[in-house]
C-alpha cells in the first residue's frame, strides 16, 4: 500500500486487519481530517467522522468539515440518492483544487469552517 | 555435508585490524541466495574483520538435491557456532515439505531455526538511502518485534462447524526479554527514544501487560526516552510522518504490519535487514525472499544481504567496521543508476554494485 496505493480497490478485513489497514488508508490520504466512515447492522447504519472532537479548535470556526460532508455523501448513498452524493463529492474536489484561500489551516489553508462551506455549496 | 574454510581478510585494507577472528555460520539459502551472499561476504571480508567461515546448504535447493530442507548436522553446527548468516529461502506453498528435527514438526527451515533455538526477537532496521527513491525519505526505524507469542500461537479450535477460536498470549516473560533487547539494542545505537506499541485500549489484559512490562524495563534505561502509541495510529502516523518515530517496540502481530509497513517506507523490500536474536543465538538475513525468476543473472539487489551483515558486525562487536559499510553503501546510492541494480532503476550487475561498495570502503 504505501509502495502503490494506486493498486488497491476494496480491501476486505476482519476486524484487527481492518483497524490497522483503514488508520493506513487514513495516512496515505493525508490526513484523518478527510475521511468519512459508516457503519452498518441488518437494519441500522451510522455515519461520522473518523477523526476525534478536537476540544482545542472548538468554537473557534476553524474545523475541516470534510469528513462529516463526507460521511453525509455515504448517508445519500445508503438512502439511494447517489446522485447527490457525487455531486457533493464533485463540489468538494471542485473547491480543494481552488487553493489555500478555500481550506481549512490543518490543510494549510487560511479559510474558516463557514468560508469552506459556502465554497462547497457555491460548486453545488 | 560441512565444508569448513578459514578464510584470513586479505590485507589491502590500510586499517589496521585486530587479530581476532569471528566463526560465522553461512548458509546461500535458495535463488539469488548465493550471489547476494556471495557479494555480502566480499564486502565484509574488505571490511578487515576476520571471519571463520563454515558454509552448509539449507533450503528447497538443498531438499531437491539431498532429500531434506535441513538437518540434524545444520542444528549441531549452530549451536556450536552460535551465529548465521543466511540468504532467503524458497519456501513453495504446498510444495514445501515438512521437517521433523528433534521430535517436532516444521513448516520451513526458517521455522526449525527460529523455534529450536527460541529467537525471540525479530529485528528489522529501515533506513532511506539517499539516492533511492521512494515517496518518503529519511527514515530510520528501528522495528523490535516479539517473536514468539501474541496472536501467532498456532493454537486455534474450531468451537463449533462455523467458529474458530485462537489464543493470543502474552507473557511477562516474552515481554520483558522483548523489552530488554529493544532497549539495549537503542543503547547501543545511541537511540534516543523507544516507543512501545499497543492496543491496551482493547486488549486491555493483554496488551496491558506488555505495556505494563515494557514501561518497568524502560526503568533500567533512564537516558532513554520511552513513550507509548496505539498500533492502528501508528500507522497513520507513519505514513504522515515517518522521521517522528525511533525505536518501535511490538508485540509479535502489531510488528509484524509495522515491520512491513517501514519496509514500505524506505521503498524497497531489497534494501531491508533482519537480525533474529535468541539467548545465545543470532541470525541475519535479507527480508525479501529468494527471487528465483532472477536468480542466476547477476542481477539481485545486494543491498539488504549486505546490511544484514552490518546488523551481525554489530553483534559482533564490530561497530565501527558495520557504520563504514553503512558509509560506503550510501556513497554509491548517490552515485546513480550506473552503480544501482534494475530493481531500484539502475542498470549495475549484482557484481558492479557489490565493487562499487568495496571500492568506497
Amino acid at each position: 500500500m504505501v509502495m502503490d496505493p494506486t493498486e488497491w480497490d476494496v480491501l476486505l478485513c476482519p476486524n484487527l486487519y481492518g483497524d490497522m489497514v483503514s488508520d493506513l488508508a487514513a495516512g496515505l490520504v493525508g490526513s484523518l481530517g478527510l475521511c468519512p466512515s459508516g457503519m452498518y447492522g441488518e437494519e441500522y447504519a451510522v455515519f461520522e467522522p473518523c477523526h476525534g472532537s478536537a476540544p482545542d479548535i472548538a468554537g473557534k470556526d476553524m474545523a475541516n468539515p470534510i469528513s462529516q460532508v463526507l460521511s453525509g455523501a455515504m448517508l445519500l448513498r445508503h438512502l439511494g440518492e447517489n446522485e447527490a452524493a457525487v455531486r457533493i463529492e464533485t463540489a468538494l474536489e471542485k473547491v480543494a483544487k481552488k487553493g489555500p484561500a478555500f481550506l481549512t489551516p490543518d490543510l494549510g489553508g487560511s479559510a474558516s469552517t463557514t468560508v469552506m462551506t459556502d465554497a462547497i455549496i457555491a460548486e453545488l | 555435508m560441512i565444508r569448513s574454510a578459514r578464510v584470513l581478510a586479505t590485507r589491502n585494507h590500510p586499517r589496521h585490524l585486530s587479530t581476532k577472528s569471528y566463526r560465522v555460520l553461512q548458509m546461500n539459502g535458495d535463488g539469488v541466495g548465493a550471489e547476494i551472499v556471495g557479494a555480502a561476504e566480499r564486502v565484509l571480508e574488505a571490511t578487515g574483520v576476520n571471519f571463520e567461515w563454515t558454509k552448509m546448504e539449507m533450503g528447497y535447493e538443498n531438499y531437491e538435491k539431498t532429500g531434506e530442507v535441513i538437518g540434524e548436522q545444520h542444528l549441531q553446527a549452530f549451536e556450536d557456532i552460535k551465529v548465521l548468516f543466511k540468504g532467503p529461502l524458497t519456501i513453495p506453498p504446498g510444495k514445501n515439505p515438512y521437517t521433523e528435527l528433534r521430535g517436532r514438526k516444521f513448516t520451513s527451515g526458517n521455522q526449525v531455526i527460529r523455534k529450536v533455538f527460541e529467537l525471540y526477537a525479530n529485528v528489522r532496521p529501515a533506513k532511506s538511502l539517499p539516492g533511492i527513491v521512494s515517496r518518503f525519505q529519511n527514515v530510520d526505524v528501528l522495528v523490535v518485534r516479539e517473536n514468539t507469542e501474541d496472536v501467532y500461537t498456532g493454537e486455534e479450535k474450531w468451537v463449533d462447524k462455523d467458529t474458530v477460536e485462537g489464543t493470543k498470549r502474552i507473557t511477562r516473560k516474552a515481554s520483558t526479554r522483548i523489552a530488554k533487547t529493544a532497549f539495549e539494542l537503542a543503547s547501543k545505537a545511541g537511540r534516543k527514544r523507544v516507543t512501545a506499541v499497543h492496543k491496551a485500549n482493547v486488549c486491555k489484559q493483554a496488551d496491558g501487560l506488555f505495556l505494563e512490562v515494557c514501561g518497568e524495563v524502560s526503568k533500567d534505561y533512564p537516558s532513554i526516552e520511552f513513550d507509548e502509541q496505539l498500533a492502528d495510529s501508528l500507522l497513520t502516523k507513519m505514513v504522515m510522518d515517518p522521521t517522528e518515530w525511533d525505536v518501535l517496540l511490538c508485540p509479535n502481530l502489531y510488528g509484524d504490519m509495522v515491520s512491513d509497513l517501514a519496509a514500505g517506507l524506505v521503498g524497497s523490500l531489497g534494501l531491508c535487514p533482519s537480525g533474529m536474536y535468541g539467548e545465545e543465538y543470532a541470525v541475519f538475513e535479507p527480508c525479501h525472499g529468494s527471487a528465483p525468476d532472477i536468480a542466476g543473472k547477476d542481477m539481485a539487489n545486494p543491498i539488504s544481504q549486505v546490511l544484514s551483515g552490518a546488523m551481525l558486525l554489530r553483534h559482533l562487536g564490530e561497530n565501527e567496521a558495520a557504520v563504514r559499510i553503512e558509509t560506503a553503501l550510501e556513497k554509491v546510492a548517490k552515485k546513480g543508476p550506473a552503480f544501482l541494480t534494475p530493481d531500484l532503476g539502475g542498470s549495475a550487475s549484482t557484481t558492479v554494485m557489490t565493487d562499487a561498495i568495496i571500492a568506497e570502503l
